[in-house]
């Protein structure tokens, strides 16, 4: 089983890796990573089964996939802060929990797995789309706004359900098992990083007795829909990093 | 008079297609805000206005192609 990592560059500052979130891929942070490159190496990765990275999966379930995101940054520099998206969100905080000096968290955005859990349908029939109209209705329930949701998006989708004969079993093993892991308490998110989550998220919101701010009109991709505070969020905690240091 | 210009984007990703002006030419803009919506093979992408200003220009119109680094309109 293995991700794939991808240099999207950066010749200076900490080491950023960036774990996109189920059925998404590398290019999902096309408004955010490459506009840091200013202030950090930045790296991307397709997890297991998803992008460039083969389809075998495991048994799909976070723990596994969060190895192989671990081997597959084995040689990168540490410490390696990571940002996650949902499900990717979910293996960050895996790998920060085994090895927090080689894993600091930068950000989380939407994590999936606390308070109610992530939408069971959507992640059920995602592997299932093959329409571009059911792909851009279901892929709206991601966002606050359509508008998000372009044509050239529903077509990225449906080319990588199609990339390979094994990309949607691949997909319906990690829902499967995405969707029988018990949710986390809200008790256990990470304490001292950033937090973004939209106040308009259908498919992971914000669980009961989160303490943190809501992005005030945005869904579950933050990194899409409000890219700018994003940006500023990610950019206001490596500041903050390099002046610890400094 | 500063650009607005298409952002670093990778290097998978060298041109976007300006999909969308969501400020009229003259109209006053804060900085941040979001003024153009720009399309990659991937997904669409709302680039904001880098400083206040009023947008004095727009260099590319809606449906036509930019490439990295490319000015796409000027505030001043």
């Amino acid at each position: 089983m293995q991700a794939r990592l991808h240099r999207l560059g950066g010749a200076a500052g900490p080491v950023v890796l960036f774990l996109h979130g189920f059925g998404a891929d590398r290019f999902s942070w096309l408004a955010v990573a490459p506009m840091l490159q200013d202030v950090a190496q930045v790296w991307t990765m397709d997890l297991p089964g998803h992008g460039a990275a083969p389809d075998e999966v495991g048994d799909g379930s976070p723990l596994q996939l969060a190895q192989a995101v671990a081997a597959a940054a084995a040689d990168l520099a540490a410490p390696a802060y990571l940002v996650g998206h949902s499900l990717g969100a979910m293996i960050a905080h895996l790998l920060h929990r085994q090895d927090p000096e080689h894993f600091p968290l930068l950000a989380l955005i939407a994590p999936a797995g606390f308070g109610h859990g992530a939408d069971a349908d959507f992640l059920t029939d995602f592997a299932r789309l093959h329409a571009p109209d059911e792909t851009r209705a279901l892929l709206e329930r991601m966002v606050a706004k359509p508008r998000h949701v372009t044509p050239a998006m529903v077509t990225h989708v449906l080319t990588m359900l199609e990339a390979t004969p094994g990309r949607r079993a691949a997909l319906a093993r990690i829902a499967a098992t995405l969707n029988s892991v018990a949710p986390l308490p809200v008790a256990d998110l990470p304490k001292g990083c950033p937090m973004i989550w939209g106040d308009a998220d259908r498919i992971a919101p914000a669980p009961d007795g989160f303490a943190g701010g809501l992005l005030p009109g945005v869904g579950h991709v933050p990194q899409v829909e409000a890219a700018l505070s994003v940006r500023r969020a990610l950019r206001a905690e490596l500041a903050r990093l390099a002046g610890a240091q400094a | 008079m500063t650009p607005i210009l298409v952002p670093q984007l990778g290097n998978e990703i060298s041109e976007a297609e300006v999909t969308e002006w969501l400020v009229a030419e003259g109209a006053v803009v804060a900085a941040g805000d979001a003024v153009v919506t720009i399309t990659t093979t991937k997904m669409a992408i709302d680039i904001e206005a880098p400083v206040a200003g009023r947008l004095t220009r727009i260099a590319v119109a809606e449906g036509e192609l930019a490439e990295v680094g490319a000015t796409l309109g000027e505030i001043a």
